[in-house]
């Protein structure tokens, strides 16, 4: 097993003019729960169509499990899970005959690992996809990617359709999932809500490109929030990198990414929860944040 | 991968099956009484045989059967229904995304498609056979009086329905690819396969090779190879096989038809230099014009596959 599940390499797709990734470099740590956060039009749902081998890349190269899924579809499709944005079910099959495809489908298909999971989440095999509520399709689609055994599990917006109820009840059944062992998970979602106590990986992407790639615990570590008299940051820059820096008439607010120790007697240090540093980034370069493009085809 | 692309289009499976029994249940009452009428009235031994009265006899046939079948018309919707039909289910998975599930799971692509392609195209051809089937046992009959060159037969029987098929199958699927819409792909693709099949019918089938042209004089026995054959331009012309002008045809009729005899009628349009006019495509040439019209719907068909193929290979993620 390789020491990391996803690796990209200035990776970058275009479609026509635009780039909707650019540049992307990272590493997700094998055995981890990564999300993939960003507004609508970041570039999340190419850059996990690229990792599963939807579509190839205009630059650079991504490796899941050891291989390019493009290449080596046959070698890297049988290891991975896939749940796709709005989770597409064949409507007019009913929950056992998509079980089935998936067992045609697939060399290696655990059918009493689906069978037991539906079951105790109350979904009957014989009831039509079409008549399921969208927190059950979620549900029966996450089933059919678990029932895969894969190593590597990718969700793209898995709970963006989903009422907060239902979004909640998806978490929980995915960390029962993760529980059970031997699975990385990397899963896009534009809401950050909930994400923390799921996952302990992210990657932040925006305006096309990688902003934040690290373990949740070290972002939060390393993150402050400075406040003082109203004043100019650049002291602070030297030493710090400032993410975000806001003024008010009498005070200034900076967001700082600490470079070890951060001690100043002029500002007062904070904490900062990991919503709070999301927004800091996305807020950072309004200038060229993405247009709404939806690069979903 | 067979069972769920056979699950993917049961639906539409049983609605050409049904279209198919609808065709069937209307035309083989139909055909079984045209049948025993045809031995019944000799119309069989007069045509084997000739003999008195067998004018007739064929005459009152073909009249009575001839346009008997009103769904006939009908039918030239059947192919292009067969070939929008099955080509859907494979629309509705781009339109829907489910093709993201099924080329994530452990099926590469290719293999995908070209399974989903060909299990499509054997399906639409083998109602397509049953369709020929049904209309070539239909008008054995009639194809035996009139033949089988008239449009409306023509496009009924031999090869050609195979090749409308797939290039209704092909042009949907082509344009609801690109489109990702199966409603807007079967109804921009619906008029356009049967403007272009009309189209082939009415201006280009008859040119495919140059037509038969004679020229006889009234009252003489005209080719042999004129009955059964496809009747382009005919009617009363002067020598150089120019159609004379209607009030100048209309002119001599009433001139020569005196009330005498019928030989003196003839007699008396021949001293006013009328002849007759055929153009025509004999029967003999059924299998070279089947051939051609084929060819050029399966060519078009072809290059829409590839097309689609394409943009699945290379656009779509």
């Amino acid at each position: 097993m390789s020491e990391f599940a996803l690796e990209a390499r200035g990776l970058g797709k275009r479609y026509g003019k635009k780039w909707a990734l650019r540049d992307c470099t990272l590493e997700i740590p094998t055995g981890c729960v990564a999300a993939l956060v960003g507004p609508n039009g970041a570039g999340k749902t190419t850059l996990l169509h690229l990792a599963v081998g939807l579509t190839d890349a205009t630059a650079g190269s991504v490796r899941v499990l050891g291989r390019s899924a493009w290449e080596k579809p046959e070698v890297v499709l049988p290891r991975l899970g896939f749940v796709a944005q709005e989770h597409p079910l064949y409507r007019r099959f009913r929950i056992g005959e998509m079980l089935k495809a998936g067992e045609k489908l697939n060399a290696t298909w655990d059918q009493a690992l689906a069978q037991t999971r539906l079951e105790r989440l109350g979904i009957p095999l014989d009831q039509k996809i079409g008549t399921l509520s969208g927190g059950q399709q979620a549900q029966v689609a996450l089933t059919l990617a678990l029932a895969k055994r894969p190593e590597l599990l990718v969700l793209d917006e898995p709970i963006a359709a989903l009422d907060p109820l239902a979004r909640r009840d998806f978490l929980k059944s995915l960390m029962e999932a993760v529980a059970d062992g031997g699975l990385t998970v990397l899963l896009s979602s534009h809401i950050i809500t909930d994400l923390e106590r799921v996952c302990d990986y992210m990657i932040l992407l925006s305006a096309s490109q990688v902003q934040l790639a690290a373990p949740i615990e070290d972002i939060v570590a390393e993150h402050r929030v400075l406040s003082g008299p109203r004043s100019d940051p650049s002291a602070v820059e030297r030493l710090h990198s400032v993410i975000q820096a806001s003024h008010t008439d009498r005070q200034t607010t900076l967001v700082v990414r600490a470079n070890g120790h951060l001690y100043d007697s002029r500002w007062q240090v904070d904490e900062v929860d990991l919503e709070e540093i999301v927004l800091a980034y996305l807020g950072r370069s309004p200038a060229d944040a993405p247009e709404s493009l939806e690069v979903a085809s | 991968m067979i069972w769920l692309t056979w699950r993917l289009q049961r639906l539409e499976t049983a609605l050409v099956l049904a279209a198919l029994a609808l065709a069937a249940a209307s035309l083989i009452p139909l055909g079984l009484h045209m049948a025993s009428v045809y031995s019944a009235s000799g119309v069989g031994a007069c045509l084997a045989h000739g003999g008195s009265g067998c004018g007739s006899t064929v005459d009152s046939f073909q009249h009575r059967f001839e346009h008997a079948g009103a769904i006939i018309p009908w039918l030239n919707f059947l192919p292009g229904l067969i070939g929008v039909l099955f080509a859907a289910p494979l629309i509705l998975d781009f339109e829907h995304g489910t093709f993201r599930f099924a080329w994530t799971q452990s099926v590469p692509r290719n293999r995908w498609l070209t399974v989903r392609l060909t299990v499509m195209c054997a399906a639409a051809l083998l109602a397509t056979f049953a369709l020929i089937q049904l209309m070539t046992w239909f008008r054995i009959p009639l194809d035996h009086v009139s033949g089988r060159m008239e449009p409306n037969v023509f496009d009924f029987e031999g090869i050609v329905p195979y090749a409308y098929t797939l290039f209704a199958l092909a042009l949907v699927l082509a344009i609801g690819i690109v489109t990702r819409r199966a409603v807007t792909a079967a109804a921009v693709g619906l008029i356009a396969y049967f403007a272009l099949r009309v189209g082939i019918q009415i201006w280009l089938r008859k040119d495919f090779i140059a037509p038969l042209r004679k020229v006889w004089p009234v009252g003489l026995p005209g080719p042999s190879n004129v009955d059964r054959a496809w009747s382009i331009t005919s009617g009363p012309s002067d020598a150089s096989g120019h159609l004379l002008p209607p009030t100048t045809a209309n002119h001599i009729l009433a001139l020569c038809n005196n009330g005498s005899t019928k030989q003196g009628d003839l007699a008396c349009m021949r001293a006013h230099h009328v002849f007759n006019l055929a153009v025509y495509q004999p029967a003999s040439r059924f299998w070279l014009l089947q051939g051609i019209e084929t060819a050029i719907f399966a060519a078009l068909a072809a290059a829409l596959l590839a097309t689609a193929v394409w943009w699945v290979r290379n656009r779509v993620s």
